[in-house]
């Protein structure tokens, strides 16, 4: 009887441990997206914290091998190391930040960069007559950090809406993948899978 | 074994909720207090604080929106002495205030010097058309303007009396310009 208890508790006690460090594993990945939000959208962030655990939750008590799950895990974070690498370039591409020496880092959602197809007509005008050669020098050309302007002066409307809607999407595939794949790796080293496996 | 490991998981979310909370947290927006005077809300401080960020409320400079909201919590909350209380007018007042931070944009406090006093102070965007002059004649002209790449020119008695295609950088949150005139 007692040693069947202690048993239990032994086991008990290493899917405690187990499933406190896979939440855990979760933290780093979740102070990045944290940082850097699609800014048309920040209160995104908020949805992390329950996401965070409805989809860890959904991987981790499916009951496939511990093999399957390893290979969707691999999966899942090979897709989702693919798709930061496209958000980040994208992110810097689409957003831009306030002058350093003001010390402020909330980045304002813009259209597609300097491209052509992206800017207003008077925007392109004004940066070829001032050798304006970043999106910075553009906003500040047009007082654009200002009460009284929008994005709109430099970039189209379209393009705007379409760069932040973009990121929007890869910033939740891109959270969606990283989790899914911790939560089925994690399930891949489940206690119980161990045992199944030997 | 599932309704086991449900049940364990369940207690894990509450313990990383209370955990998440204290996990950095996102970009805070342009012009809201610094982290230095979070200990110290007192109208005082937070128009001590708003100032060194290049929004100066007094005389009836900066944002209109942040200027009314600034008024009702400094009514409100007095010297600070009534921060403590706990009722809904306070916090009304609070969250209007923490609302027109959100609005401030990015300004700085701008004046302007000539050789000899008496010269009106014009300024325009590089990228935009409309031309706004300072209240004030030099050299008392000074004023909150959003950051940018400004056309600056001093005038007198209706005549351009320095360069009207000089670009100036104002971004800093307090500038000096100083303009060399010519006779008109």
């Amino acid at each position: 009887m007692n040693a069947r208890l202690a048993e239990e508790v032994n086991s008990g006690g290493a899917r405690l441990g187990h499933l406190s460090s896979s939440l855990l594993s979760q933290l780093p990945g979740l102070s990045f997206f944290l940082g850097v939000a699609p800014p048309a959208f920040p209160a995104i962030t908020l949805l992390l914290f329950g996401g965070t655990l409805t989809i860890f939750f959904l991987k981790f008590t499916k009951r496939p091998s511990a093999v399957d799950c390893a290979r969707k895990a691999s999966r899942c974070i090979a897709g989702a190391i693919a798709l930061a690498a496209i958000y980040g370039f994208l992110f810097h591409y689409t957003t831009v930040e306030p002058p350093a020496i003001r010390n402020e880092s909330a980045r304002i959602q813009v259209g597609f960069g300097l491209s052509t197809f992206s800017l207003q007509g008077k925007a392109l005008k004004i940066a070829e007559q001032h050798h304006l050669a970043t999106k910075q020098e553009l906003m500040l050309a047009f007082g654009a950090y200002g009460d009284d302007a929008n994005t709109s002066l430099i970039w189209k409307p379209w393009s705007v809406l379409l760069a932040g809607s973009l990121l929007i999407v890869l910033f939740c595939a891109t959270y969606w993948l990283w989790v899914s794949g911790l939560g089925w790796l994690a399930c891949a080293s489940r206690p119980s899978n161990k045992v199944k496996a030997k | 074994m599932l309704a086991s490991e449900s049940s364990t998981l369940s207690r894990l979310a509450r313990a990383m909720s209370a955990l998440l909370i204290v996990l950095p947290q996102p970009a805070a927006s342009f012009a809201g207090p610094s982290a230095k005077s979070l200990s110290d809300i007192s109208p005082a401080a937070v128009g001590a604080d708003l100032q060194s960020r290049g929004i100066d409320l007094s005389n009836g400079r900066g944002p209109q929106s942040l200027r009314d909201a600034m008024i009702a919590y400094s009514f409100v909350a007095g010297n600070g002495a009534n921060l403590s209380a706990n009722n809904g007018e306070i916090l009304s007042t609070i969250l209007k205030l923490n609302a027109a931070f959100g609005q401030t944009a990015l300004e700085s406090h701008v004046s302007v010097q000539t050789g000899t006093t008496g010269a009106r102070i014009h300024y325009q965007l590089i990228g935009r058309d409309d031309t706004r002059q300072m209240n004030e004649l030099t050299n008392r002209a000074e004023d909150d303007i959003s950051i940018g790449l400004y056309y600056v020119w001093a005038e007198r008695n209706g005549h351009p009396t320095s360069p009207k295609d000089a670009v100036f950088r104002i971004i800093q949150a307090r500038t000096t310009l100083q303009l060399e005139e010519h006779k008109p």
